[in-house]
């Protein structure tokens, strides 16, 4: 071992030994093992100046051991290898039947529960697509909301019950603005109403108070 | 058994805050190795085992206390390491992640032994949870070493002043080259090579005195 190498390895120990020093150290300490003795002795004379115990290289030969005595996942092609001849185990390429039959039930079952939550959703939240059959059958009110009916909207003349309604074809007439207005202070009344209930529930934090005064001030036109 | 984790959990907390200034110097280059034996380079490795064994080795005998399951714990922290070389992403110095994985190691062993010394122990007083902690290691391995360590800091004491100062600023104060330099008053490359004659003259000595140590 030449005294530069040497040199080079001893700045490695000191992590002060440049990137080029460095390669080249661990490049030749896969063919010299004189190289490892001369660094382990280094590391001997670091651990007793900081009163650390010292080992020797029998450690390492347990160590080497034990990762000799399992697969190899990037085994190199150097002489290590060569010296040592690890053994070497390959890994089955699949799943055994039982794992692979499992993972696909599993698989299968996490589909058809959110395939199932997915079309109770839907159902839930809009029957409208449904409305047929739920005619057919029991009238299902899901959600009722209790909103004042309106039905001055459309005025019409002469219609005297709903058996005339269906025979008699119904004629509109146009709103004036005072009707408009009427029916617009008609709707909103109860609306307003309504909403001060809710505010009184909800309490004051919200914007509702705001929107109420508006409300009150300035009709719409 | 919960008093021993406590003291496992304290020990730990106290001994990560104490980042020495050699490590903090270590952090850089020991990634060239790590990615060396992340490829399969099995030499960087050993250097790496090499290099922080016996730093470990104080750290764990704290933790077992027993000379014998210390390099037990050893010997699988860095079976470990090797095995888990992908999951160092080297946001920590290489050092804190392997004296992670030795803590965690240590607490696994300590309580299967513990587990272990109940199963097998008749008493519940308490005193195989002692033994476990009070066992020594073989006095002939330790005189060995003794003996070693003697014989190292003989030959360090032998040294010249300029070259046992530089050394020394670098070992025990764990000053980089250019501190060292500084210190000194001379250029980094006298200081390289003040060093590097140190430790040479180091490494002959007790290679002829106790030849075939380092290499079984």
């Amino acid at each position: 071992m030449t005294e530069t190498l040497r040199q080079s390895l001893s700045a490695l120990v000191d992590q002060e030994a440049t990137e080029f020093e460095a390669r080249k150290i661990l490049d030749a300490t896969k063919s010299r093992g004189d190289l490892k003795e001369y660094w382990a002795s280094c590391q001997a004379i670091s651990s007793t100046m900081r009163g650390e115990s010292v080992l020797g290289t029998s450690l390492l030969d347990r160590i080497n051991a034990e990762l000799d005595g399992v697969t190899e996942a990037k085994p190199i092609a150097d002489d290590y290898n060569q010296e040592v001849a690890p053994h070497v185990t390959f890994l089955p390429t699949k799943e055994p039947l039982p794992n692979r039959f499992a993972a696909l039930t599993g698989q299968l079952a996490i589909a058809a529960s959110i395939a199932f939550a997915v079309v109770v959703g839907v159902k839930v939240v809009a029957p409208v697509d449904t409305q047929p059959a739920v005619a057919a059958s029991e009238p299902l009110e899901i959600i009722k909301f209790q909103m004042p009916v309106q039905k001055e909207t459309v005025s019409v003349d002469g219609v005297t019950s709903a058996q005339d309604a269906v025979e008699r074809r119904p004629v509109a007439r146009i709103l004036t603005e005072q009707d408009m207005k009427q029916l617009v202070s008609n709707r909103l009344s109860p609306y307003l109403i309504r909403h001060a209930e809710n505010t009184a529930v909800v309490g004051g934090t919200s914007v509702l108070p705001l929107a109420r005064i508006m409300g009150r001030d300035e009709p719409i036109e | 058994m919960v008093h021993v984790i406590v003291v496992v959990e304290f020990l730990e907390k106290t001994l990560l805050g104490m980042e020495s200034p050699v490590q903090k110097v270590e952090a850089d280059n020991d990634q060239l190795l790590v990615d060396r034996a992340r490829l399969g380079d099995r030499h960087a490795f050993d250097l790496l085992v090499l290099k922080y064994q016996s730093r470990l080795l104080s750290l764990v005998s704290r933790l077992v206390s027993n000379q014998s399951d210390a390099l037990d714990v050893l010997q699988d922290t860095f079976v470990k390491a090797y095995r888990s070389l992908n999951t160092f992403r080297g946001e920590s110095a290489f050092y804190t992640w392997l004296y992670r994985i030795a803590v965690n190691t240590a607490k696994n062993h300590l309580a299967a032994r513990v587990k272990e010394s109940k199963d097998v122990s008749v008493d519940d007083d308490g005193t195989g949870e002692l033994s476990v902690l009070q066992d020594l290691a073989a006095p002939e391995d330790e005189a060995a070493a003794e003996e070693l360590q003697r014989a190292i800091l003989h030959s360090i004491e032998q040294l010249p002043e300029d070259l046992k100062q530089a050394l020394t600023l670098r070992e025990l104060e764990g000053m980089s080259y250019d501190e060292i330099a500084l210190a000194m008053n001379c250029p980094i490359g006298t200081v390289r090579s003040r060093i590097f004659r140190a430790r040479d003259h180091v490494v002959q000595e007790i290679s002829q005195k106790f030849p075939g140590t380092f290499l079984s």
